[in-house]
């Protein structure tokens, strides 16, 4: 019995490049989705669609609906839905795939620093934290472009670094300055949370994919029938809700990132309402 | 101003330093332990990457497209629908009250008809009768003035017979003249 080393495994090398069992099952994953939307758009029409066409329609809407439900505005829905849909899927299927007989149980007798090992050639793709690393890292970047572009540049990075908040508590003078201190110090925590995101997001989905792969296999060295089968409806599960779990903290982030500041909009509507300041409306908040 | 420097900042400072620095250190040996490789991470980033670019280019945005112009068509046949139901009610309704009207009309010029023939048929009648008494009228006038031109040819008769009579009882030798004043004095008598 052979215990998954923590890290991917390279199968063969490309020169330098290391060609990892993981890398492998990510490039038939990518393989699939491109043959996948290539047919999609061959059998696209506007017409009467044919029940290929419902089916992906479907999941589509049913994925909007989804996004619907933590945004709560279609059009940002519209917006959100390609990198959330795409992150779901591909880790969906990704889990998936390392289900499959004969992923993690064909083996490669390699060099591995220095002594030789038996390796999978196949490895599930989110078993690498390279990958998971990658999309939560792609994640959490896009989701501050996201809210430097819908709430503006500055506006965003008050949220971190609140200088402007210093300025205008200053300005005001009094009570106003221990608070916008206060809020300074709260940005600078988080920003240290938008890097806690991207570690719980990459380990959260590793540690899940990693962990099923190393209780199969202990599973199956043990018992070879039978026995590992309710662990494999297990790691079904588990690569659902991991899937939906990163999509949707993904949506969350995105989601949260793209609100206008509370501050920011309150100042706003003093110098526009005046008045109607006990009266101003709440930005749309996640149900 | 003076910037009031209160503890809890200090320590919120503190925290988020000391905070960056964990994750960082961290970061640094945990890393490479876990199999993060920049090349592999490079390649792996690539690859979601191929997914996200044919699925939003492929899938995601033709099939949006289409769902919403799907969308907005079969609204449209709806909205059509409706208006269509509701000129076709419209209609009916007009097509309900032109009958009604037509009905009202027809019920009039009947009445209006049957009036007038009424009213012709009494005035007919008005003038035949009329026309009755008229006839009747002249009958008698024709009948009286008959009557009476009887009788005056009668009294002269009666009148030429006394004096014929009185001529053969008195032996016809009376003159013209006094014939003429006898005939005239009878025919007064008669009269009166």
């Amino acid at each position: 019995m052979t215990i998954p080393p923590i890290a991917a495994e390279p199968i063969f090398h490309l020169g330098s490049f290391p060609i990892t069992n993981s890398l492998i099952n990510a490039w038939i994953a990518v393989g699939l989705f491109v043959l996948f939307a290539a047919f999609v758009r061959a059998k696209l029409t506007s017409g009467t669609p044919n029940r290929f066409q419902s089916a992906v329609e479907g999941l589509l809407e049913f994925l909007l609906g989804y996004v619907d439900g933590v945004t709560g505005d279609r059009a940002k829905s519209k917006k959100f839905l390609p990198l959330v849909a795409s992150l779901f899927l591909f880790i969906l299927v990704s889990n998936w795939m390392g289900l499959i007989p004969g992923v993690g149980s064909v083996w490669r007798t390699i060099d591995l620093h220095g002594h030789i090992e038996n390796a999978p050639i196949f490895r599930p793709a989110n078993a690498d934290l390279n990958l998971t690393l990658a999309m939560a890292l792609l994640t959490v970047i896009v989701s501050h472009f996201v809210g430097m572009i819908t709430v503006g540049f500055f506006a965003h990075w008050n949220k971190f670094i609140a200088l402007g908040t210093i300025f205008k508590g200053f300005r005001k003078g009094g009570i106003n300055i221990l608070v916008a201190i206060v809020e300074a110090a709260v940005g600078a925590i988080e920003l240290v949370s938008e890097v806690a995101k991207v570690v719980s997001l990459s380990l959260r989905l590793f540690g899940n994919i990693f962990a099923g792969e190393v209780l199969i296999t202990v599973m199956y060295s043990l018992v070879s029938y039978v026995v590992p089968l309710p662990f494999m409806l297990l790691e079904l599960i588990v690569g659902v809700v991991q899937a939906s779990v990163f999509s949707m903290l993904t949506l969350v982030y995105l989601t949260i990132l793209s609100e206008k500041p509370h501050g920011h909009e309150e100042e706003h509507h003093e110098d526009e309402l005046g008045e109607a300041h006990g009266l101003k409306p709440q930005p749309a908040s996640a149900s | 101003m003076s910037t009031p420097v209160s503890p809890e900042i200090v320590n919120a400072a503190a925290e988020a330093a000391v905070a960056v620095a964990q994750t960082a250190q961290a970061e640094e040996s945990v890393l490479g332990a876990l199999g993060v490789n920049w090349k592999l991470f490079i390649a792996q980033l690539a690859n979601f990457a191929v997914v996200l670019f044919v699925m939003w280019k492929w899938v995601y945005t033709p099939l949006l497209k289409i769902i919403d112009a799907r969308t907005a068509k079969i609204d449209k046949g709806l909205q059509d629908a409706e208006a269509a139901l509701a000129a076709k009610t419209g209609a009916e309704k007009a097509a309900e009250e032109a009958i009604v009207a037509a009905r009202r009309e027809a019920q009039r010029i009947l009445e209006e008809s049957q009036k007038q023939a009424e009213a012709h048929r009494s005035e007919a009648k008005a003038k035949t009768q009329a026309e009755l008494a008229a006839l009747i009228q002249q009958g008698k006038d024709t009948l009286a003035a008959e009557k009476e031109k009887m009788v005056q040819s009668a009294r002269t008769e009666i009148a030429e017979l006394a004096v014929d009579a009185a001529k053969k009882a008195l032996g016809a030798t009376l003159t013209e003249s006094q014939k003429k004043a006898l005939l005239e004095e009878a025919t007064e008598h008669l009269k009166s």
